[in-house]
């Protein structure tokens, strides 16, 4: 069964957490506390209250103007970062926000050590935050700000409760009050046939909502600058020619939606619901930013065999995530110019047949040792030369370099034969050393290690690249590394 | 051979009327038709050079030295041409990789080359087959162990249809014999240098043997490695496996093979 669980996690402004301090904004002829900080509520200030009075209580109090826009964007902000936990997040003004933590908390450790890593990540704001987790939104609302916070195990726990946990306007609570209904405990004693007679529509479905037996969506919100295209069918679908066409219309739309602002994403992320509940996702990743429906179309089908629709597919949704200005641009190949979407969009297709680690090019890097001179780099940036042009290189190299058998005629001069992979040969011409020296300072293994490599050609007109190790106190050895061409 | 230049524009419609027909009649690529090598190579083809947009193969003795040396023929043919897409196996049949120094030297540099590397031949081709649908780029070249002659002819079709120069590479020792469709087949081995004043390894030199042309050419030619930019140098011709030495003093004439 789907249990739904979330958390709710309250945030107030940052101050000095042992002063008093509060926020106040005009509300009619009066300035009322807007939000209070732990030592102002640990005083009696609660929120609602007129400042007159909170000054009163303490003389101290630090106000500031409540600043509800400004107060509002960094809700926002902090809905976006919790988009790392969930991605289904809402912000639930003016001070909390939702994560639906369906299915995620095992990512995390469990739900106590989410709700723990989520609260410290707040505090690591400058934040004072409490976070709570229950079966439905409403149990969570209320567990964080009126009950200890934490994991809500069972909603028997609210009973306890005031009745402002259940989301209620503050005249509701008071008339509440008055019949002498304060805990929430006292509100599922009455009948229920009777409370929304009494006491209109909200007060039972806020209860239902606590309790799970009303079922409340959260709103999430968007990733910033993913844009989404969602198809809806009133038949389900299932065969595979079905999912290719709503594939291409879906990146259709979506591209166009891109193409108006000049955009293109590095991800998307498709998601088809099935009748039974079921998700199917493909994600594809691009290795430049693109916006070509027919190229985006023709990789997600390719992935289409790992669909499994099931009793049929009810809607679809493709999402462009990583999105990036693309304007047209060029790359130079050194050799005619190529744009740079037509590349990217061969290296996607090369990276769906063969994965994405194994295209890429050759970059030189600044190194001693030749086996780390050239390393592979992202296929999308165009690499230099670095290497020095005077200094013959072999076309192909052994990684790592195998031993070899040698004769020279003296200890320091070039092979006269060698024996290697059960072939002798013998050297007809030899040209070196050119000295390297171990780099000590990417590992120690390589003090004082010095090669000297030869250029030698055999009696068959063979070129090997061989050298001859030597550490301060050992007995050369030789290597074969490379074979010129 | 002398031509009356009423003759070779003749010669050069009807060259092109058949290209035509060959090419079923659009080519991706219809400035350039031909890459010279070496003039003593080049009168051999009608298109004065080694045909473009087409497949060809090169096979070497089965050693990595053979290796190297087809790695730097294709890489030297690819650095003229473009942008080369290399497709080449994750395990080598020699344990050996390319290494990007070395082919700057033969006329590649770094920024044209683009490295794809396959679990299986079937990968590979299918990747080979992916560029060669890519009219920007100027060669795709694959290392290949077995090349059936249904999968040559795919690629031989791809590289008329977009324009681009396919060369498959057989270097492993287990490479089959087998009838491919391509429009040459080259076989490159290495040979010894020639004697140098003083006693170090002078300019590299290969055998060159073209098996097979769709031209009907065949020739056997001694020739020096190519330089930073590509181009070969001529050494030696070989006829009935003896090298006929040009008319310099400095070369010596030797038995091949």
């Amino acid at each position: 069964m789907d249990l739904r669980r979330r958390a709710q996690s309250r945030a107030s402004s940052p101050a000095a957490p042992d002063k008093p301090f509060v926020t106040a904004a005009t509300d009619g002829r009066a300035r009322t506390v807007v939000a209070v900080n732990a030592a102002a509520a640990a005083r009696g200030i609660v929120r609602g209250m007129a400042l007159a009075r909170a000054r009163v209580i303490d003389p101290a109090v630090e106000v500031e103007p409540a600043r509800p826009k400004a107060e509002a964007r960094t809700l926002f902000r902090l809905t976006v970062q919790m988009l790392r936990y969930s991605p289904l997040v809402a912000p639930s003004p003016p001070d909390g926000l939702w994560i639906d933590a369906t299915g995620a908390a095992h990512l995390f450790g469990g739900a106590a050590a989410m709700v723990d890593k989520i609260v410290r990540r707040l505090q690591g704001e400058g934040l004072t935050a409490r976070a709570a987790m229950a079966v439905t939104p409403g149990a969570a609302w209320a567990w964080a700000r009126y009950g200890s916070g934490g994991v809500l195990e069972d909603t028997a726990a609210l009973n306890a409760l005031p009745l402002a946990a259940l989301r209620l306007p503050g005249e509701t609570v008071q008339a509440l009050r008055r019949l002498g209904l304060k805990r929430i405990a006292d509100l599922k004693g009455l009948p229920r046939a009777t409370i929304p007679q009494r006491f209109g529509p909200d007060v039972l479905l806020r209860l239902d909502q606590a309790l799970g037996g009303a079922f409340e969506p959260i709103d999430p919100i968007l990733p910033p600058r993913a844009r989404r295209q969602r198809l809806a069918f009133a038949e389900p679908i299932a065969t595979p020619e079905d999912l290719a066409r709503t594939i291409l219309r879906l990146t259709t739309d979506l591209c166009d939606d891109l193409d108006r602002a000049q955009d293109g994403a590095r991800q998307f992320d498709l998601v088809f619901a099935r009748i039974d509940g079921g998700i199917e996702p493909i994600r594809l990743r691009c290795a430049h930013p693109t916006r070509d429906a027919g190229h985006i179309a023709k990789l997600l089908t390719a992935k289409l065999e790992n669909v499994d629709p099931g009793f049929g597919i009810e809607a679809a949704t493709l999402t462009a995530l990583k999105i990036a200005p693309l304007a047209p641009r060029q790359i130079d190949t050194n050799g005619g110019t190529v744009t740079e979407s037509d590349f990217g969009a061969l290296v996607d297709r090369l990276a769906s047949r063969v994965g994405v680690r194994n295209v890429f090019r050759l970059a030189g890097v600044a190194s001693e040792l030749p086996e780390r001179a050239a390393v592979a780099a992202s296929p999308m940036r165009s690499p230099q030369n670095q290497w020095p042009a005077h200094w013959p290189r072999p076309a192909r190299l052994l990684s790592p370099p195998e031993p070899v058998y040698v004769i020279a005629l003296l200890p320091d001069y070039p092979p006269a034969t060698f024996r290697w992979r059960d072939r002798s040969h013998s050297v007809r011409i030899a040209d070196g050393p050119e000295r390297m020296f171990g780099e000590w300072w990417r590992d120690a293994r390589e003090v004082g290690e010095q090669r000297d490599y030869f250029r030698v050609e055999t009696e068959k007109g063979e070129r090997y690249w061989l050298f001859r190790t030597s550490r301060p106190g050992a007995n050369a050895v030789w290597f074969m590394h490379g074979v010129f061409a | 051979m002398a031509k009356t230049p009423a003759k070779a524009a003749d010669l050069a419609a009807l060259r092109q009327r058949i290209r035509q027909l060959e090419r079923c009649g659009g080519a991706g690529k219809a400035a350039t038709t031909a890459l010279p090598l070496l003039p003593q190579i080049d009168a051999l083809w009608p298109e004065g050079g080694l045909p473009l947009g087409c497949l060809h193969e090169a096979r070497s003795d089965g050693s990595l030295a053979g290796h190297a040396v087809l790695s730097a023929f294709a890489g030297s043919i690819g650095g003229r041409l473009g942008l080369v897409l290399w497709c080449a196996r994750r395990s080598d049949a020699h344990g050996s990789h390319l290494y990007a120094p070395g082919l700057v030297q033969a006329g590649l540099p770094a920024a044209r080359l683009l490295v794809v590397t396959a679990a299986s031949d079937a990968a590979l081709l299918a990747a080979m087959e992916e560029g060669l649908a890519h009219p920007f780029l100027g060669c795709v070249v694959g290392e290949i162990e077995r090349l059936s002659l249904t999968a040559s002819r795919r690629l031989q079709l791809a590289a008329e249809k977009s324009g681009v120069t396919a060369i498959t590479l057989r270097p492993s020792p287990r490479a089959a014999e087998g009838g491919v469709a391509a429009a040459s087949r080259w076989r490159i081995t290495t040979h010894p240098s020639a004697p140098h004043a003083i006693p170090e390894a002078g300019k590299a030199r290969w055998r060159l043997e073209l098996l097979q042309a769709r031209s009907g050419a065949v020739g056997d030619w001694i020739v020096e490695a190519p330089d930073a930019q590509g181009h070969l140098g001529f050494s030696a011709r070989v006829d009935n496996g003896f090298a006929q030495a040009r008319p310099e003093p400095r070369v010596f004439a030797r038995r091949a093979g």
